[in-house]
């Protein structure tokens, strides 16, 4: 989603607006990205206050109204419990949405040192970690993470946990590779030469200039996380019942398809949504990244 | 050129013993004890007992990774904790319908996304390009088994066209059995098709923009030799790597897409095997799997000295 907006010159950030401020002044002026934006704060918004927002309780069943079609009293139908797909729709954001989050998390936490080092000391750590994330590569992210479920056992926790570990070598990826191109700046050597510890020259001087790039690549993370809940809770092997999450929603669709297809759509059509969302907003940062940030 | 490849092979080496030593320290992963965690929450102290002999959990854990790496070497993946069965046969009696499934997905993914990506690079910025790109990203975002699902509900149930379940064996009857294969193929492989679509169209109009392509328009040559001979042989190695790349994602859609059609394959093994904490079972998977993809890496690499006959003097 390239945009003119992102190449266009400074002339209205004066010459104390912060990169932030530029950066941030470039992703608003891009609709898509913007939009996007709107639509997760919406969402966020959504999982907080799904209490207030769901005509009805998302676990009461009525086996009178037994998957009913869209409308009546039921805005988006019942399932085949006679549980309002609203409602269940509306409590799932919660799950949906922090399902990533923890994936993300997880595989920042492995992703971001391993980069650091490999990248920062490169040689024998280096070609080390990245054989170790060639051959985590070279699974399917779902494949990997399902090995681990299989071991650990079912449960939206360790589900996201092993998704985030198949993430960790695409983090791992992005952070090596920036560290690496600031690695021999020169003010990399002056901190040293005025006697700048390791630790303090990482903090300081490494990780602003990986900050960027690990945001965008984390943003387009989310939308793979959202992607590899639906995926594992649609095969049972994530969120477990009775929590409820889109791709348990999904599921439970399928396997009454011809009985009720409608139940299908919403929850697929959401999943698709925030994964598209998630996308653009990654472009986005992606095009106001101006040269200063941009530097993987 | 052999030597290059003898040297390529070699580095797939590493790769797969990382892999193995991944799949094997998954029992040490179980949490608790591990016999009684695999045997199942009815099991008896016998049976218990059975499984940590079976399993051989009472050596040290450099005792059992030997017997376990020797036991693969040999081409022995252990036998399956729910079926007694040799994991080897069972993957062997699936493996075939999961690599058809993705052969069939890749076919699709480049019969779509080349043209498609072709047609919008070689003119940027027109409303096909524009098109393609809506598509492209739409169908990157749209998950296989919610596609999966649509085409279902619209081809299978309303229209009644072609059947949603029932796997039939090319070796059985090959018409049923293109017929079995085309909805879940279009399922899995339409991501691929954008993403094919999206790189070869940025490959085909950066090759478009070169002088010696512009030379041979001038020259008079006419469209279909400058795009075939200029635009496209040069366009290849993108093209090519990023078909390959596909593999790994169409591996891990069919897990999910088999399912759905009801299709014996390893994604229905591994499912059953997730859910019975059939260890071996997954274990051999996930070998096989890294396998198939390390593999097609491989031939890939060894293309591109087709496309680029620099390579193959190095």
């Amino acid at each position: 989603m390239t945009t003119a907006t992102a190449a266009e010159p400074e002339l209205v950030s004066g010459p104390t607006a912060g990169p932030f401020r530029r950066f941030t002044r470039r992703l608003v002026r891009q609709p898509l990205a913007f939009g996007s934006l709107l639509v997760i704060v919406l969402l966020v918004i959504t999982a907080l206050a799904a209490p207030l927002l769901a005509p009805m309780d998302p676990n009461a069943t009525d086996l009178v109204a037994r998957n009913q079609p869209p409308g009546g009293g039921h805005l988006l139908g019942t399932d085949d419990l006679g549980r309002d797909l609203l409602s269940r729709l509306i409590y799932g954001t919660r799950i949906t949405l922090m399902a990533p989050l923890i994936a993300v998390g997880v595989g920042a936490l492995i992703g971001v040192p391993a980069g650091l080092i490999a990248g920062f000391w490169g040689r024998t750590p280096d070609w080390l970690l990245s054989r170790l994330a060639d051959a985590m590569l070279s699974l399917p992210s779902l494949v990997l993470a399902m090995a681990i479920v299989a071991a650990r056992g079912p449960s939206t926790v360790n589900a996201m946990t092993a998704v985030g570990l198949a993430f960790s070598p695409r983090i791992f990826r992005v952070v090596r590779g920036a560290t690496m191109s600031v690695r021999h700046e020169v003010f990399i050597d002056a901190s040293r030469a005025i006697g700048c510890t390791t630790k303090r020259l990482i903090a300081v001087h490494v990780l602003p200039n990986v900050a960027a790039p690990l945001i965008v690549q984390a943003t387009v993370l989310l939308g793979f996380g959202v992607l590899a809940e639906a995926g594992l809770s649609f095969l049972g092997v994530g969120v477990q019942p009775p929590e409820a999450s889109w791709g348990v929603l999904l599921r439970r669709g399928f396997d009454n398809l011809y009985m009720a297809p409608f139940q299908s759509i919403p929850s697929g059509l959401a999943i698709t949504v925030l994964i598209l969302a998630f996308q653009f907003l990654g472009d986005g940062m992606r095009d106001s990244l101006g040269k200063e940030l941009r530097r993987a | 050129m052999a030597g290059y490849a003898v040297r390529r092979l070699l580095t797939a080496v590493p790769l797969l013993a990382l892999i193995g030593f991944g799949a094997f320290m998954l029992t040490f992963m179980i949490p608790g004890d591990v016999a009684a965690t695999i045997a199942g929450e009815s099991a008896t102290p016998q049976r218990i007992e059975e499984v940590r002999r079976q399993l051989g959990l009472d050596d040290s854990a450099l005792t059992q990774f030997g017997r376990w790496a020797g036991g693969v070497l040999q081409g022995d993946l252990g036998t399956s904790m729910i079926h007694r069965i040799a994991v080897t046969q069972m993957i062997g009696e699936r493996l075939g319908v999961t690599v058809s499934l993705v052969a069939f997905g890749l076919l699709i993914a480049v019969l779509v996304g080349v043209p498609a990506g072709l047609v919008a690079g070689l003119r940027p910025g027109r409303w096909t390009d524009r098109l393609v790109t809506v598509l492209t990203t739409l169908g990157l975002a749209v998950p296989a088994f919610w596609l999966a699902t649509i085409l279902i509900i619209v081809f299978a149930i309303n229209l009644g066209m072609l059947p949603a379940t029932g796997f039939v064996p090319i070796t059985e009857n090959p018409l049923r059995w293109l017929e079995s294969m085309i909805l879940p193929g279009l399922a899995i492989g339409a991501a691929s098709a954008a993403d094919v679509a999206r790189q070869s169209r940025s490959a085909v109009a950066e090759t478009v923009g070169r002088d010696h392509v512009r030379t041979s328009r001038a020259m008079g040559l006419r469209p279909r030799s400058v795009v075939g001979r200029h635009v496209l042989k040069n366009s290849g190695i993108p093209i090519v790597t990023v078909a390959s790349l596909q593999v790994e994602r169409l591996l891990g859609a069919a897990v999910v897409v088999e399912l759905m059609f009801a299709m014996p394959g390893l994604g229905q093994l591994t499912v059953s095997a997730v859910r019975a904490r059939d260890i071996p079972t997954i274990q051999g998977v996930v070998l096989t799997i890294a396998v198939v993809v390390i593999l097609v890496n491989l031939l890939v690499d060894l293309s591109y000295a087709w496309f680029n006959p620099r390579l193959r003097k190095r």
